[in-house]
């Protein structure tokens, strides 16, 4: 069976490329653009890693991850990618437990590596 | 001070006469390890001696002896960011050379000032953060789609014509975003330009105009209630500024609204009156504020322009500043430089007393280039509060040398201070938020 992907991400466009690269490696993938459902979809699809956007309508990444890793998905593997890159976004995504960060804009490659890397953890 | 650059005139100009120390040290009857200490500005001078030694040198006394130039040391130690002893050489044997150094680095200071307030906005305008992300994403999507295209191979025709779908989009949306950005910042360069140029020729006026403007001292004394005073009062404004063909735009703005603010406590404190008064008053900035019914703000803008050649009145330097730190007026004292564009010494007494507003707070300061102050300063709303409404503070500092302080002991321990964090020498200062631009 294959491991499950939940790609939270707010632009389609970016979402479908994801999608259609993780589908093509081999994942079953799960896409949600809504920040505020993000938590509830992380159950429902028992998703093995979450690829996290920071900006997102309605709720941030950063907020998605707090909750996560202050309930039932304590170590669910969550690679966060940000548009910013800055210092202190790493900081803050470090301090509520993310296991892997990446910034836009990125390579298919990389993608591809750091969430097979996840999904092996 | 006054030994500070005579021994550096001394040997220059002994060694221009092409004159031995042991030479110079025996004609004038001390000892040659005397007459070294003396050079190297390490033993002060006068009398006898030195009416020697300029005999033996063939000049006068007094031309060996002429006073020093404080705001230049002052200005040439922030350039050097190092021991006194070079700068006061370098000032005694090539003012020239000396001088031109302190201006550039004055220079140097004021666009730093300004470079780090881009950087500021740049970091911080929503705008621009905004733009940015929007420019990685759509980055991110068409990098990501055009590799898919490029590298993979077996993508099923309806996808691929979704790729395309998508590539079209995002390069559209990437054209209308960098466009908007590059109006956004041709607009916000010209206005930043034009922002520090009009502090920069507000500066530029005052002191061409050692902060005094007799006119207005003149033509105010009698109440600007009036609708004909006031006009009066714009019609010379008017014609100040139509002297002054160079201010345009902001800098016309804040020079009209410097001179309507100096017309403003003229009327209020007429210059003879408030001149003998302060006098009779020991300059007590409090006795002033009751005796002219006016806050302690416009009475330390009177104090700090009251210093001219015929009233005698010590010489005061004054920062105002918003509640962010932001000066709104500066008049800075010889020796003692006062950022332009924010970010000044944390530790100034001025920013304490926005904890403390209606108080005002005597303080002394012992300035980075070891000269010694006395400050007092003050905050308050800017306007008369309702109940339950938030002040829009504003802080004022006066500042002045403490051996010319009217304003007798403080109390307190003495603040370490500095200019800025950008130019200031001090080590292991726990205020400090940058490092020094040029470390020694």
């Amino acid at each position: 069976m294959n491991q499950r992907v939940l790609i939270v991400e707010d632009e389609p466009n970016i979402a479908s490329a994801l999608k259609f690269l993780l589908d093509h490696a081999g994942f079953d993938v799960v896409v949600e653009a809504d920040g505020a459902q993000a938590v509830a979809r992380v159950s429902e699809s028992g998703a093995d890693v979450v690829v996290l956007d920071v900006m997102l309508p309605n709720r941030s990444g950063f907020d998605i991850l707090r909750d996560m890793r202050s309930g039932s998905h304590a170590d669910t593997p969550v690679l966060m990618l940000t548009a910013k890159g800055q210092a202190q976004d790493r900081k803050t995504a470090e301090e509520l437990g993310v296991t892997a960060f990446m910034t836009k804009p990125f390579s298919n490659a990389e993608v591809i590596k750091a969430v097979r890397e996840l999904a092996a953890l | 001070m006054l030994r500070s650059l005579v021994g550096s005139r001394i040997r220059e100009l002994r060694r221009r006469s092409g004159i031995s120390q042991t030479q110079l040290a025996k004609t004038v009857g001390i000892s040659p390890s005397y007459l070294n200490l003396i050079e190297h500005n390490k033993r002060g001078i006068g009398g006898q001696i030195l009416n020697s030694i300029a005999e033996a040198l063939n000049t006068r006394a007094s031309q060996l002896s002429e006073s020093d130039n404080p705001t230049l040391l002052s200005d040439l130690r922030d350039a050097a960011e190092r021991s006194t002893e070079p700068v006061e050489d370098l000032a005694a044997r090539f003012p020239g050379w000396a001088t031109l150094a302190a201006a550039q680095a004055r220079k140097i200071r004021d666009q730093e000032a300004v470079i780090s307030a881009l950087s500021d906005r740049l970091s911080h305008d929503p705008f621009l953060s905004e733009t940015v992300h929007g420019i990685l994403s759509n980055v991110t999507a068409i990098r990501s789609t055009a590799s898919i295209l490029a590298q993979m191979e077996a993508i099923p025709e309806a996808q691929v014509k979704d790729f395309y779908k998508s590539l079209h989009t995002e390069s559209v949306r990437l054209s209308d975003t960098t466009e908007d950005l590059a109006a956004y910042l041709a607009r916000a360069g010209s206005e930043a330009a034009s922002a520090a140029t009009a502090e920069e020729a507000l500066d530029q006026y005052l002191t061409r105009n050692q902060y005094h403007f007799e006119i207005l001292d003149q033509e105010t004394q009698s109440d600007l209630a009036s609708n004909a005073a006031l006009a009066e009062l714009d019609e010379t404004i008017n014609a100040m500024l139509a002297a002054e063909p160079q201010l345009t735009g902001d800098a016309h703005d804040l020079v009209r609204a410097y001179l309507h603010t100096y017309a403003e406590d003229a009327c209020a404190m007429p210059l003879e009156t408030f001149a003998s008064k302060a006098k009779e008053a020991s300059f007590d900035p409090m006795i002033l504020s009751r005796a002219f019914d006016r806050d302690l703000h416009s009475v330390f803008r009177r104090l700090a322009n009251l210093h001219r050649p015929r009233i005698e009145a010590p010489q005061f330097g004054l920062i105002t500043v918003s509640a962010s730190g932001y000066p709104l007026l500066r008049q800075p004292l010889p020796g003692f430089a006062l950022p332009r564009h924010g970010n000044a010494c944390p530790l100034w007494p001025l920013f304490r007393s926005f904890s403390q507003p209606g108080q005002p707070l005597l303080a002394d300061m012992e300035h980075d280039t070891g000269q010694q102050y006395q400050t007092l300063a003050f905050a308050s709303s800017r306007k008369q509060l309702k109940l339950g409404e938030n002040g829009d503070l504003v802080a004022s500092m006066l500042i002045v040398a403490k051996e010319k302080s009217p304003f007798g002991a403080s109390f307190q321990p003495t603040a370490m201070v500095g200019t800025a964090c950008r130019i200031c020498t001090r080590v292991g200062c726990s205020a400090r938020t940058s490092s020094q631009l040029i470390q020694s």
